[in-house]
């Protein structure tokens, strides 16, 4: 019943954000004739053929009052139509988001998970050391690694690993050599492409997640149910598992989901420091044209992706933590 | 029937480390446990009873540490010396702990039974194989519902079931020795009532030994056998309840005493005792109780007073036992 109602409120939100920004996009100044107009000016149109030339690519004015499209638009998302791309004309939103997701998805969650196994595996070290070298080392520098932004780490690697060493590709998903399916080649392809971006992530991402884990671990470790684990002998990997570990992750689980959900806006930054076609350079592009349907697709996306993981975080924590349970 | 020391404690001091200062918590302290009886450990709060209480099952953790002195268990040896395998046998299947705060002493994320199922596996080698059934057991014994409390989470009972529970872990492995750390401190005085009744019952049955921490005149006077006073990390007085509760020969006793209301309504009153415990970290030279002991003279400032018998079983640690009572001199 309580999840029902939990669902129901999440469906309420994904309306809201929906309508919210399908009036924002459209209060941006610009729109997508009104760029496209002047890109071709600046390509050396004269005024009346780049006209000509706009309303030949965008068909009839879809124009109309705002609350007819909108009304337009909602009517497309009930039966599952997100509309038409205006900067690639002839393409579905739906393709073009479907298209990109994988990529995205790729790159963020691997990343997301190595982040958060180290993350935690040190954190817990540190915890366990606390006051030691070790400890020092991790908080020290999981602090500076966490103030330097994926970007520049993107740039750097970039730089250095494929422009200077040509160690790694400078672009794309895959190899245009292999042939897409499933077969070695285009799998190494694909873990190649991804491994800068990746690696981009993680240089610093980690950090973040080791700091949480160190705090979380060590006011755990200051319990008396650990004092009373130790009196009674219990065995140091079963002290570690369910004592321990069990109860310091338990907050960092709202927010590994919730980051989780946050992937499907992409990573806009380090997307196009690879020039990787994934939802983050679709998102960027979608907002440098003006492509209004794209750019609600993408919004769509990310709400709909953001509100299902807190609502799934929400039925999770009832599982893992009693106390929540009614 | 003569009393058979089950744990003799030795000389025993624990040092407290923190940052640049060092603090003798627990300082030459010499007690014996005899087998099947209860001593209750009385005291104010920072005077050591619990430092004493985890120093039992050397539970002192880093940087913290046990300086000096012997514990020896009776069969086992010397606790001190123990290795780790012998230690975490020693722990829990020979002496058990039962923790002040009870609301925290559970793992709030397993069950009661998954908490039990822990404690069997860390001892394979203990006398019960069957945590379910052992449990089940011990539930009964505590005045509790098997059914509700065995699948419930620490958090769905309340603080006096849950202190109920913390006995029957202390328990689950039969051990000879049970230390019990202000078991009703936190909780209302009916569940107060309830717990030292199963104590009393869980005694009567098994004849554990237990070590009764509290700074309940009261709670003692009704379980224990005998009581150790201590004071500012020392032993100060300790004799069989009666002696040290009728004839009190150590003022710091004394004055304990007249601080405890009382249901004939003695005369005079409650008397607080006057100034704090002294800093253990600059102790003076002497009796530790001098700035607040109204017999202290001029020796008690230099010589430190040694525990002497006063009386059968009966001994004291005060350089003016010649002094008649305080509660004479008052008169």
């Amino acid at each position: 019943m309580k999840i029902v109602k939990r669902a129901g409120s999440a469906l309420v939100m994904v309306f809201a954000v929906t309508t919210a920004t399908f009036f924002l996009v459209r209060l941006m100044p610009g729109s997508p004739y009104a760029t496209e107009l002047y890109q071709l000016q600046q390509q050396g149109y004269s005024v009346v053929q780049a006209e000509n030339q706009v309303r030949v690519l965008f068909g009839f004015a879809v124009q109309g009052p705002l609350w007819l499209q909108y009304l337009h638009y909602l009517g497309g998302l009930v039966h599952g139509n997100l509309g038409t791309s205006i900067m690639y004309p002839g393409e579905s939103v739906l393709g073009l988001i479907g298209k990109a997701v994988p990529w995205t998805v790729l790159i963020v969650c691997v990343s997301l998970l190595i982040c958060f196994a180290i993350g935690v595996g040190l954190g817990t070290l540190a915890a366990y050391l606390r006051g030691g070298w070790f400890d020092q080392i991790v908080t020290i520098g999981s602090s500076l690694l966490n103030g330097i932004p994926q970007y520049l780490t993107a740039i750097l690697l970039f730089y250095f690993l494929a422009t200077l060493g040509h160690l790694f590709p400078i672009g794309g998903a895959y190899s245009p050599a292999v042939h897409p399916g499933f077969n070695l080649g285009f799998v190494g392809s694909v873990f190649y492409h991804a491994m800068l971006p990746i690696l981009s992530f993680v240089f610093s991402g980690f950090a973040g997640w080791a700091l949480l884990m160190k705090s979380s671990t060590v006011s755990v470790l200051g319990e008396d149910f650990i004092f009373t684990a130790k009196a009674m002998a219990i065995r140091e990997r079963d002290v570690v598992i369910s004592y321990v570990s069990k109860n310091a992750m338990l907050p960092l689980f709202t927010s590994l989901l919730l980051s989780l959900g946050f992937m499907f806006g992409g990573s806009v930054y380090v997307e196009q420091v690879f020039n990787y076609p994934g939802l983050g350079q679709l998102f960027l592009n979608s907002t440098n044209s003006r492509d209004f349907p794209l750019m609600q697709g993408c919004f769509l996306l990310l709400t709909t992706a953001v509100i299902t993981a807190n609502f799934v975080a929400d039925v999770l924590y009832t599982r893992l933590d009693p106390r929540i349970r009614q | 029937m003569d009393p058979t020391p089950i744990l003799q404690i030795e000389r025993l001091a624990v040092e407290y480390h923190t940052g640049r200062t060092v603090v003798r918590a627990v300082d030459q302290i010499d007690l014996t446990l005899n087998r099947g009886e209860i001593l209750g450990l009385v005291g104010e709060s920072g005077c050591g009873k619990t430092t004493l209480g985890h120093a039992l099952l050397r539970m002192i953790e880093k940087p913290h540490r046990i300086v000096g002195g012997r514990i020896w268990f009776d069969n086992l040896g010397e606790v001190l010396e123990m290795n780790k395998a012998s230690l975490s046998r020693y722990r829990w299947e020979h002496i058990a702990y039962v923790f002040q705060s009870a609301q925290n002493a559970l793992n709030p994320l397993l069950t009661v039974r998954q908490q039990a199922r822990l404690v069997i596996q860390a001892h394979p080698g203990g006398k019960y194989r069957d945590p379910d059934q052992r449990m089940t057991e011990l539930l009964r014994m505590v005045n509790l519902d098997p059914r509700r409390v065995l699948t419930a989470y620490p958090h769905e009972l309340s603080g006096g079931m849950k202190q109920r529970v913390g006995v029957a872990l202390a328990l689950m492995l039969d051990p000879e020795v049970i230390v019990l750390d202000e078991p009703t401190t936190a909780l209302d005085v009916v569940s107060q009532a309830t717990i030292l009744e199963i104590l009393r019952d869980v005694h009567q049955r098994l004849n554990t030994t237990m070590m009764f921490i509290t700074h309940d005149m009261a709670v003692v006077a009704e379980l224990a056998d005998r009581v150790a006073v201590m004071y500012a990390g020392r032993i100060v007085e300790l004799g069989s309840v009666d002696a040290v509760f009728y004839t009190a020969r150590h003022p710091y006793t004394q004055a304990l005493m007249a601080a405890v209301p009382s249901l004939d309504g003695r005369p005079g009153g409650l008397r607080a005792i006057q100034g704090h415990p002294p800093d253990l970290r600059q102790l003076p030279p002497g009796c530790r109780f001098q700035d607040r002991c109204p017999l202290a003279v001029e020796a008690c400032r230099v010589r430190e007073p040694l525990p002497v018998p006063v009386g059968d079983g009966h001994e004291a640690a005060c350089l003016r036992l010649d002094e008649p009572p305080l509660k004479e001199v008052n008169q």
